[in-house]
């Protein structure tokens, strides 16, 4: 699409920009938000027509809102977001144990649409590739991605990323690059990815550094504005063509029956705000939302027509308070040092962010039974006072309290 | 151990690889790293997954506790998961095991019910597994031997019906259907559901809904042009091998059962299992093969199986160390935790179930003399396994079946079969009185005179002191002009009336009167 069909010209973006310069909020806390809605890629509207953007060096153009289907169970929410628009739609092998691939497979079957759409999915957590060989981890790739490609029913992935990348050591090692570039040789994977959610700046610059990666699909949102090594890699990773794609972008809030952490704002202001925010953060080429029903589709979709803020998104992003109060962990792991029993706590608050933001408790009990015994919520049962302090106001006494309730 | 775990999975992926080669495509049935040692027969295995509503069956309420309607399909959902020998073709590519855990339904209203059941069958992986993520999240990446969207292989074959156990899912014995369906058989199933809730509980209501849902896999198989009906077997496995007895006990199609350490054979089940209401003993007349783990617990009990006179029963004992190791889980366990790092992960006690069974149903469905001859041979409890035979009797006909034979003007024959067995056994009760009296009349009503006296002359053999078939056989005797014999009949009837203590007084003197008097008329 030219520039020429876009009526959300650079003008109207740097006003938007100068308004949150001025701001107390988040919204001056996004330096590069001007520079990105205007790069070249860019092609909207904001009468009717669809942002897009190019996901970096991939050439992939894309509506720069697509779909998180990991909590999705009905195929109908799929097949409806692609009559919406939706073109890109992330899954992995983790979600549901391959369930999740299969749904997205079927329905992009069933609308025979595989060549409008891109699809992305992910091998290989932590645990999956930690201590193999060369030889075994190449080959574990393969064999991990055919599983993948048998479950969607199709040829071909756009996207195969890494999954859960929380330090560089994947990104160098050599059995997962020869593995994935057999499979980009044999046709099966177009790009290559690492999604992150833990050390998230690191992991980006690593991508940048190592060249191999085409794609970041990281962990970003409004909580994490202050977060100036992150934004930065971000944009960077933009500069130099690595394409990225945004996760988490709600951070848990909009649609967490948490009313304190909400103030006055409603779920539709809430939505809206943090997905524009991520969306004009400058390198971010789409988000994926993980909605799971036809309202929450609509409203995620809504923000894919026009990005500028309106006065009460753009009110909610200044009030600093609220963004606190979201209690988003970024997984930072900063909180490990203050526990006596070292208490893997940034899993607990991934077990709570699945039963208490997502409503999926399947995957909320298999991650707490994924946590080593020794530093798991037994550990807890017997700690009446817990000294862990997050350093960016999540209330980890209280969520393990809730924790313990579920689980204990 | 977790590193050994997944160097042992990576190694079995780097077999799989060299072997196979990357995106293996397969023109054949390859055995999948579950099978161990076990050979595939000659047809490439294609699996495919139906979904059908009972609408006779309600399996939701129409209104939620409070009152408020329920909105979605309230009908029975039914997935039909079928194995069937397919045609070669070059690009088949092997399912993996995820997709057993949750067959992908067309019909997306479907996927609820199926994601509750992928949560079920994935509760037992981990169970298996150790409750570790990373393990199973492997496993399921692993192909299985059966392939989709292959053509139906041309010809018939015969059918058999699975029935899984109450709380676990088409995977447990994934390779007993694979491995048969690679041998010429079509093999059908459905997943156990309770009569409402998720899953089949120890309620007759219950067994009733298991069974009800693989006779509706039956009906729906016999569309399948390539499905033989005429041929068809049940394998049940604990809870299931319940289903398939009781399903085999109303439904004379079925030729063969295979029962898998079936709960009627655990001795605190026993009078749960014959409790059913639609159990009947006498009703079980085809071959049952009994497969139990041996040496695993103290409750195993013939017992029940002993009380099915008319079943030719083949008990085999395999010996392991779990319960678990009699299904393909055992296989899943070993894969998964042994971290022993051998390439040639094998169960031979559960391989050697699998040639067991599949000598059992080419015996019966396929009337392969030589898998008769091999599954009665010694040697097929050669080693540890703990072989026995118990013979069929011959069980006399139901009245229907009598009933048929004379309809089919086969009277001899019915009456022959009559007085063999009671040769055999002069105290057996084959028919009631009143049973054969009906039916005699019946034909004499259908103006089938000659029948009509053999029934009632048989009658007089089984009841010779009852004056009423005495005065029975004279009416047939008297419609069919046979004056002498009638008088004798007659005459019976006065000599047996007063010590037939079975007649109340205002019968006994209509039987005596009729007598009296038709002796006086024939006599004229």
């Amino acid at each position: 699409m030219t520039p020429s069909d876009s009526e959300y010209t650079r003008r109207k973006f740097l006003a938007t920009a100068a308004t949150g310069l001025v701001s107390a909020g988040v919204l001056s806390l996004s330096p590069g938000a001007a520079a990105a809605q205007t790069s070249k890629e860019e092609s909207s509207t904001a009468s009717g027509r669809i942002v897009h953007r190019t996901l970096g060096r991939t050439g992939i153009n894309l509506p720069v809102v697509s779909m998180g289907v990991m909590n999705a169970g009905n195929p109908e929410v799929v097949q409806a977001s692609f009559e919406l628009g939706v073109r890109h739609f992330d899954t992995a092998a983790y979600y549901q144990f391959g369930r999740n691939e299969q749904m997205v497979g079927s329905v992009i079957g069933r609308l025979g649409a595989r060549n409008e759409t891109i699809i992305g999915t992910k091998i290989l957590t932590p645990q999956q590739r930690t201590g193999l060989s060369y030889e075994a981890l190449k080959a574990k790739t393969i064999s991990s991605c055919e599983a993948s490609l048998g479950r969607l029913k199709m040829e071909h992935v756009d996207i195969l990323y890494i999954h859960d990348v929380r330090d560089s050591a994947p990104l160098n090692d050599p059995g997962i690059i020869d593995g994935l570039t057999e499979l980009k040789k044999q046709g099966k994977v177009r790009s290559t990815g690492v999604a992150t959610h833990a050390a998230m700046a690191d992991v980006i610059n690593g991508v940048v550094a190592g060249g191999f990666f085409d794609v970041v699909l990281t962990a970003i949102n409004f909580t994490m504005a202050d977060d100036a090594n992150l934004l930065a890699a971000v944009r960077n990773a933009g500069e130099k063509g690595v394409g990225i794609v945004a996760m988490k972008t709600l951070a848990g809030g909009a649609r967490w029956p948490n009313p304190a952490s909400r103030q006055d704002y409603t779920s539709s202001t809430i939505t809206t705000a943090a997905l524009k925010w991520v969306l004009r953060t400058e390198g971010v080429s789409t988000s994926i939302p993980g909605y799971t029903n036809y309202e929450h589709m609509r409203e995620d979709f809504s923000v894919a027509y026009d990005l500028e803020y309106t006065d009460e998104e753009r009110s909610f992003l200044s009030d600093n308070s609220i963004r606190l109060g979201m209690g988003f962990c970024r997984q930072c792991r900063s909180c490990l040092a203050a526990c006596p029993d070292k208490v893997d706590i940034p899993g607990l608050m991934r077990t709570h962010m699945y039963a208490a933001q997502y409503g999926n408790l399947f995957e909320a009990r298999a991650t707490l039974d994924a946590l080593p015994a020794e530093r798991g919520l037994k550990k807890c049962i017997d700690c009446s006072t817990c000294v862990a302090r997050c350093a960016h106001s999540v209330d980890i006494a209280g969520r393990i309290d809730e924790l313990k309730t579920l689980y204990c | 151990m977790l590193q050994d775990n997944h160097r042992l999975l990576a190694t079995v992926a780097v077999l799989l690889v060299v072997f196979l080669g990357p995106g293996s495509r397969t023109a054949r049935c390859e055995a999948s790293v579950f099978w161990g040692g076990l050979s595939p027969g000659p047809h490439l295995v294609g699996f495919e997954a139906v979904e059908k509503y009972d609408y006779s069956r309600t399996f939701r309420e129409k209104y939620y506790y409070d009152g408020v309607p329920y909105d979605g399909e309230r009908a029975r959902p039914i997935q039909i998961c079928v194995w069937y020998p397919a045609s070669p073709r070059d690009d088949a590519t092997p399912l993996v095991l995820s997709e057993y855990l949750f067959p992908l339904p067309e019909d997306s209203r479907f996927f609820d019910i199926l994601s509750q059941l992928q949560a079920r069958e994935l509760g037992s992986l981990f169970g298996l597994l150790g409750n570790n993520r990373a393990l199973v999240q492997d496993m399921i990446n692993l192909p299985v031997s059966a392939v989709s969207e292959a053509p139906r292989l041309a010809g018939t074959f015969p059918l058999v019906v699975y029935f899984a156990n109450s709380q676990t899912g088409i995977s447990e014995d994934a390779v007993l259907c694979e491995y048969l369906a690679s041998h010429g058989f079509i093999v059908a199933t459905s997943h156990s559901l309770g009569a409402v809730g998720l899953t089949p509980d120890m309620l007759p209501l219950d067994v009733e809904a298991t069974v009800r849902d693989r006779e509706l896999v039956l009906g729906h198989m016999r569309d399948y042009s390539n499905v033989n009906p005429d041929r068809v077997g049940l394998i049940g496995r604990g809870y299931g091998g319940l289903g398939a007895l009781i399903m085999q006990m109303r439904n004379s199609d079925v030729d063969a059962v295979a029962a898998v350490d079936p709960l009627f054979t655990y001795r605190p089940l026993l009078e749960f299992a014959a409790g059913s209401p639609f159990y009947d003993a006498t009703r079980m007349q085809v071959p049952l093969m009994i497969a139990y783990p041996s040496g695993v617990d103290e409750m195993f009990d013939k017992s029940l199986v002993e009380d099915l006179p008319y079943s030719d029963r083949c008990f085999f004992g395999f010996p392991m160390a779990r319960r678990q190791n009699l299904s393909s889980y055992g296989i899943v366990a070993a894969i998964g935790l042994d971290t022993t790092g051998a390439a040639d992960i094998s169960s031979p006690s559960y391989e050697a179930f699998c040639r067991h069974t599949l000598d059992f149903m080419k015996a019966y469905l396929l009337d392969d003399s030589s898998s008769l001859e091999s599954l009665n041979s010694p040697a097929m409890g050669a080693g540890d396994i703990v072989a026995s035979v118990l013979p069929a009797s011959t069980p006399p006909p139901t009245e229907a079946q009598f009933s048929r034979l004379i309809e089919a003007d086969r009277i001899e024959k019915a009456v022959d079969i009559f007085y063999q067995l009671k040769k055999s056994d002069p105290d057996l009760v084959i028919f009631q009185e009143a049973t054969l009296n009906a039916l005699g009349y019946n034909l004499l009503t259908a103006n089938r005179l000659r029948e009509a006296a053999i029934i009632f002359k048989l009658n007089t053999e089984a009841y010779p002191n009852s004056a009423n078939v005495w005065d029975s056989y004279a009416d047939a005797c008297i419609a069919s002009g046979d004056t002498q014999a009638a008088i004798t009949c007659y005459e019976r009837v006065l000599e047996v009336l007063p010590g037939d203590s079975a007649v109340g007084p205002g019968i006994r003197e209509i039987l005596q009167n009729n007598a009296t008097q038709g002796l006086e008329r024939l006599r004229q």
